[in-house]
């Protein structure tokens, strides 16, 4: 079994997880206890990754990001070399993936925290940042640690918005994913099956995790 | 902030950091060290090109990445920036359409082979049936390639068309995939009952087949064209160890043409 495309799905699932991770935190903590009409909006907008068909985002990503685009061309005079078509291109269609399962685990997560401990933090005059690193953050972690691993574990088996943005190409963008659907068509059938099961163990993996991570009410640290 | 430093998961995102960090500089050392042709070429010719790998990289002095896909697909991912240094599409169309492209270089296209068509049956089939009769007078369902991305697929349908029987008789019984490969793997796998593929793909693989007429003008005239910016010396030499008297002898075994 071939083992860069394993190594390169951990690279890009990692670093795709941390954008996500930071992207939507930001994004549940400015959507947290809104109820507006924009805000249901932003919410809508940043759940449609996991409804739309990949082959959508995919699109949408090559025009956002391709050489062609003023983020793609700008991209490309920083660094010489285009955003699409890499490992960079890669990262970034699985953080797209994977930042709804950020975003709704760590407002649900914000909106669990009980509000009257964020008013007495600000009655003692906490400012909004502090209130939120040493109240809302702690007691919303699991919550968002439950986020961070489904991205993860969606980067794992992203597919279809890599095969378009970032190709098919072995040893530099080509993922476990990709080089299943590869290993197929040319009837390396052995090489599926074990990539497959890799795949397969580590998403049981985490998602037996994320099960045991997910709090009974009762267990509620601030439920005591 | 003592709270959050407290946070077990805190030291786990930490963890993420500092390993993405380290495999991100790990995989900038690797590819920087080792200069690669990556060559895009139709999904028909992957598995010969795996097999000539070892020589081509001889002769052309470069490692040698494999892309398959279907032509039409690949071209589109060659104009929104893939870093394709050789293009190796199954019809000269392409590689003319290619020669537009910004980094293409119109002067280094070169035909290197004329591809046949092969009808292949899928294994469970003890009768094997021309191609006529099996357009005509069965409920065999056939794989081809897209006819519109992949020019095997689109010989396949000028060939079915040409065959006299109407289309209206066969044209809901073929199962179009994505790719000339892929339309082989659907055959051996028994997921359908027939094929018209590429003739390479029908040698190179355990299915029993009939070679069809080929094709008529340069619809299977295999062309390169060079697109590199910088292995362009390299990928030329890979174009001219394609057109080489010893790599042409091989590629007749697998049926292919002179162009």
């Amino acid at each position: 079994m071939h083992k860069a495309p394993l190594f390169i799905t951990l690279q890009v699932a990692l670093a795709a997880t941390l954008l996500a991770l930071v992207a939507g935190l930001l994004m549940a903590a400015a959507l947290r206890r809104r109820r507006s009409l924009v805000a249901d909006l932003f919410d809508v907008i940043c759940a449609t990754p996991m409804i739309l068909p990949p082959t959508v985002l995919g699109y949408y990503l090559l025009v956002t990001i391709g050489r062609e685009s003023p983020i793609g061309a700008l991209w490309e005079s920083v660094t010489g070399s285009p955003l699409v078509f890499t490992r960079a291109g890669a990262i970034i269609a699985a953080a797209i993936a994977g930042f709804p399962f950020v975003v709704r685990a760590s407002r649900a997560a914000f909106e669990e925290v009980p509000e009257d401990l964020i008013v007495a933090a600000a009655t003692l005059r906490a400012g909004p940042w502090r209130r939120f690193f040493t109240i809302e953050l702690p007691l919303a972690w699991r919550g968002i640690a439950v986020g961070v691993m489904l991205a993860f574990a969606r980067g794992l088996g992203e597919f279809g918005i890599t095969l378009m943005v970032a190709g098919n190409i072995p040893g530099r963008t080509q993922t476990a994913a990709l080089a299943i659907y590869d290993a197929v068509q040319s009837q390396r059938d052995d090489e599926a099956l074990m990539l497959s099961i890799v795949l397969t163990l580590s998403g049981l993996a985490i998602l037996l995790l994320v099960k045991r991570m997910t709090p009974l009410r009762k267990s509620r640290p601030w439920e005591l | 902030m003592q709270a959050f430093i407290n946070v077990p998961y805190a030291t786990l995102l930490l963890l993420l950091l500092t390993m993405t960090l380290v495999l991100t500089a790990g995989c900038h050392r690797e590819s920087a060290e080792e200069p690669e042709l990556i060559v895009a070429a139709a999904s028909s010719l992957a598995p010969l090109l795996h097999e000539l790998r070892p020589e081509l990289e001889e002769r052309s002095g470069a490692g040698i990445i494999i892309v398959p896909g279907a032509s039409a697909t690949l071209l589109r991912q060659l104009d929104n920036g893939a870093p394709w240094d050789v293009f190796l599409p199954a019809a000269s169309s392409y590689a003319q359409q290619a020669a537009q492209i910004s980094g293409c270089d119109p002067a280094s296209r070169r035909a290197w082979a004329r591809g046949g068509l092969a009808l292949v049956q899928a294994p469970r089939f003890d009768d094997e049936r021309p191609l006529r009769e099996l357009l005509a007078a069965t409920e065999r369902r056939i794989a081809i390639a897209h006819p519109e991305h992949a020019p095997y697929g689109s010989a396949a349908m000028a060939l079915m068309r040409q065959s006299g029987v109407p289309e209206a008789d066969w044209s809901d019984r073929l199962i179009i995939a994505p790719n000339a490969l892929e339309s082989l793997r659907l055959v051996s796998s028994n997921n359908a009952d027939a094929g018209l593929i590429a003739l390479v793909l029908a040698v190179g693989s355990d299915l029993s087949y009939e070679q069809q007429p080929t094709p008529q003008g340069d619809a299977l005239v295999h062309e390169a064209i060079v697109c590199s910016d910088g292995h362009a010396s390299a990928a030329r030499r890979l174009v001219d160890a394609l057109r080489s008297p010893a790599l042409q002898a091989r590629l007749a075994r697998y049926g292919y043409l002179s162009p």
